[in-house]
């Protein structure tokens, strides 16, 4: 069977929509600054989506009057723009919907909390209400009037590829027909306090697998990919996904294996699904968050599977920041055109090569390249670990 | 999709352990050696790594094909100390083991990381439908030709989720519950008690007490099987299992399982399933909050 990408959607920091992100891939425009749309003090860039969430809800249609937690919005800007791209009828009973989220409506949850911390009947309800992981996947299923397969995953960092290849697995089972798959997540107070207590967030723009590199920004967004049987697509599909793996580093409850294990793990496991040699992989889009660690376990992977004949590779976080639960969903977007047109992307703020790296990654955008075969990582706490395999339809 | 067998059960809730349906001693020191470790851990994942390392005693890491875990509401009380420090810290000098275990899959990542096992590791966040995403995730694995995957289901109850459920209205039924759920899921039979899984389907939305029986009779014929021999377990409030018994005709007393209720509260009621019903075909009957429903059809193996 092949399971053919027919629909992408994106939003992140650099842009409403597929065309707007990849323009600003194009022409290097990053999506980081100072904080606008969610209070903090700590003075870190992040990559935010620039619209308030009044704007957003205005831009989608939805009453503005009402609360939305922004993890639910950006979903919908970006599962919506999916579903017309794959021009699918999600009416249809096997139309499922994965979403993941690290959060869920964590950014209202902590506006809920300061009333509520010192008297427990104190805080509005409808802010807390949208707490869980479930409820921004429910919102955007009811929006998108899908009303078959409904679920959400959330492993951390990786949580987009797991769904993407949840659904998958569930069209080679013939569970269903068609599924939009992906993960959004909006910045809050949280988790940017959460990547600060860990000491791993960079106070100046990141600097993905460059010898200085001292952490990683955080973004949000949201990416869906629409995924069909190859029969059923209504047009010529973007690529096919081939591969598929998760594999567990079961090193460090946050931190990853010097030897790379899990990475080592997911992407063999996901070039053995696919059918492929090392050889035939043209182009990696790394996790690379930019922390010393993580950049460092995931080039000795790298290494370890291609040897001396590593394909070209680069890191889109110094653009739209690491969006967590979104990541892989936008990142399998942009990994879905790279087969298609054959795009490389640029690895932002790449300088001087690290020594114990050994490794330098794209700095150019290319387009018209020979991209037969795209792999992308996407790693998260917990040792989790996933990679994804997007190749040409013809 | 072909049956799949749960091979073994192991529960920890109220304080007590329950390996395939027998009462074993619950020995924290003895599961969790590290004592530095065991204190870091929140209840919830004390609760869940516990419940899933005994459920997979004496298993080679090897030969443990996949961690899939499900929580409707994650790890509740470190997510809230982290809120809190972030509050009263003025977002300074934070602890990060809260933030670290508030992730949705610390348990499954722990269970991993205690063990060593390298393998598939996923979970669901999904309200009420949590626990059956996840075991569907587990049916596809062990059609795939997985061994020995491990399965399992957490939510617990704090001061503040329950001042919040109160006020939400979702405790006007039913008291909260809380507890770990963990099975092991094979290709085929093993022990003696050992059930098959032969169809999971779910619903989201209000259901009708009549939508609800249409939809067990469609899932009995669906499976040839005749509704009189089902045992059902009854997941759900007692008014509805009064008009399931009103309107099928059932040789076996349905059995009322709801007592209590949180998000993946149907891994519970399948490990009671498994090991209270002595019927060759069991429904297990879910409701969660009436908004999520869930029908899980067992075998004996």
């Amino acid at each position: 069977m092949r399971i053919a990408v027919t629909g992408l959607g994106a939003v992140s920091g650099i842009g409403f929509g597929v065309s707007e992100n990849i323009e600003s891939l194009r022409t290097g425009r990053h999506g980081m600054g100072k904080p606008r749309f969610f209070q903090t003090t700590l003075d870190v860039p992040v990559s935010e989506v620039k619209a308030t969430n009044t704007e957003l809800a205005k831009r989608l249609n939805l009453n503005a009057e009402r609360t939305y937690s922004r993890t639910a919005l950006l979903g919908l800007m970006a599962a919506r723009e999916a579903v017309a791209d794959a021009g699918i009828d999600v009416s249809k009973k096997r139309v499922g919907f994965i979403s993941s989220t690290s959060v869920g409506g964590m950014d209202l949850s902590e506006v809920f909390y300061n009333d509520f911390r010192t008297d427990h009947n104190r805080g509005r309800l409808r802010l807390v209400s949208q707490h869980d992981c479930g409820a921004s996947t429910e919102f955007i299923a009811n929006q998108l009037g899908i009303s078959g397969f409904v679920t959400t995953i959330s492993t951390a960092c990786s949580s987009a590829g797991n769904a993407i290849m949840l659904g998958a697995r569930m069209l080679q089972h013939n569970m269903l027909d068609a599924v939009v798959a992906g993960g959004t997540d909006a910045l809050c107070k949280f988790t940017l306090n959460g990547f600060g207590s860990l000491m791993i967030l960079d106070k100046e723009h990141c600097r993905p697998f460059d010898a200085t590199r001292a952490g990683l920004n955080l973004g949000e967004g949201a990416g869906y990919i629409v995924l069909q049987r190859s029969e059923d697509a209504a047009h010529a599909p973007y690529c096919l996904l081939t591969g598929y793996a998760n594999a567990n580093d079961a090193y460090h409850q946050t931190g990853c294996s010097p030897e790379g294990n899990g990475a080592f793990g997911s992407m063999s496991a996901a070039m053995a699904v696919a059918g492929l040699q090392p050889s035939e992989i043209d182009y990696i889009n790394v996790h690379g968050t930019a922390t010393p660690n993580n950049d460092l376990s995931e080039a000795t992977a790298i290494r370890r599977i291609f040897g001396d004949r590593v394909p070209p590779f680069s890191s889109v976080k110094a653009f739209i920041g690491h969006t967590l639960g979104a990541s892989e969903g936008i990142e399998a977007v942009y990994s879905a055109l790279s087969v298609k047109n054959g795009y490389v992307y640029p690895n932002l703020n790449f300088k001087s090569a690290d020594e114990a790296i050994g490794l330098a990654p794209e700095t150019e955008f290319a387009e018209g390249r020979r991209v037969r075969n795209v792999l992308s990582n996407a790693f998260g706490f917990g040792g989790n670990d996933t990679s994804l395999v997007f190749s040409r339809a013809d | 999709m072909k049956p799949v067998y749960i091979t073994r059960t192991c529960q920890i809730a109220n304080d007590q352990l329950v390996m395939d349906g027998v009462e074993a001693v619950l020995d924290y020191k003895e599961i969790i050696a590290d004592p530095a470790l065991r204190r870091r851990m929140s209840r919830i994942v004390k609760m869940g790594v516990a419940c899933g390392l005994k459920c997979i005693e004496g298993l080679t890491p090897e030969s443990i094909d996949a961690i899939i875990t499900a929580t409707g509401f994650g790890c509740l009380a470190d997510t809230e100390k982290f809120i809190e420090s972030i509050v009263a810290n003025s977002e300074r000098l934070l602890n990060p083991t809260p933030f670290i275990q508030s992730t949705f899959n610390t348990i499954g990542g722990q269970i991993a990381l205690l063990r060593g096992i390298h393998s598939y590791n996923v979970t669901y966040a999904h309200r009420g439908l949590s626990f059956e995403s996840a075991l569907i995730d587990a049916a596809m694995q062990v059609n795939e030709g997985k061994k020995n995957v491990l399965l399992g289901a957490i939510d617990e109850i704090t001061a503040s989720s329950a001042d919040i459920q109160r006020r939400l209205g979702m405790t006007r039924e039913y008291e909260l519950g809380e507890g770990a759920n963990f099975f092991v899921l094979n290709a085929t039979a093993s022990g003696n008690k050992s059930a098959a899984v032969l169809d999971i389907d779910t619903r989201s939305g209000r259901l009708t007490d009549d939508k609800l029986i249409e939809w067990i009779v469609e899932t009995a014929n669906r499976n040839g099987i005749e509704i009189s021999d089902l045992c059902i377990v009854a997941n759900c409030n007692t008014a509805t299992t009064d008009n399931i018994k009103k309107r099928l005709s059932l040789k076996n007393k349905p059995l009322q399982f709801k007592t209590c209720d949180y998000p993946t509260l149907s891994a519970r009621a399948l490990d009671f399933a498994i090991n209270n019903s002595t019927a060759n075909k069991t429904l297990i009957i879910s409701d969660y909050q009436h908004i999520n429903h869930s029908l899980i059809l067992l075998g004996r193996g």
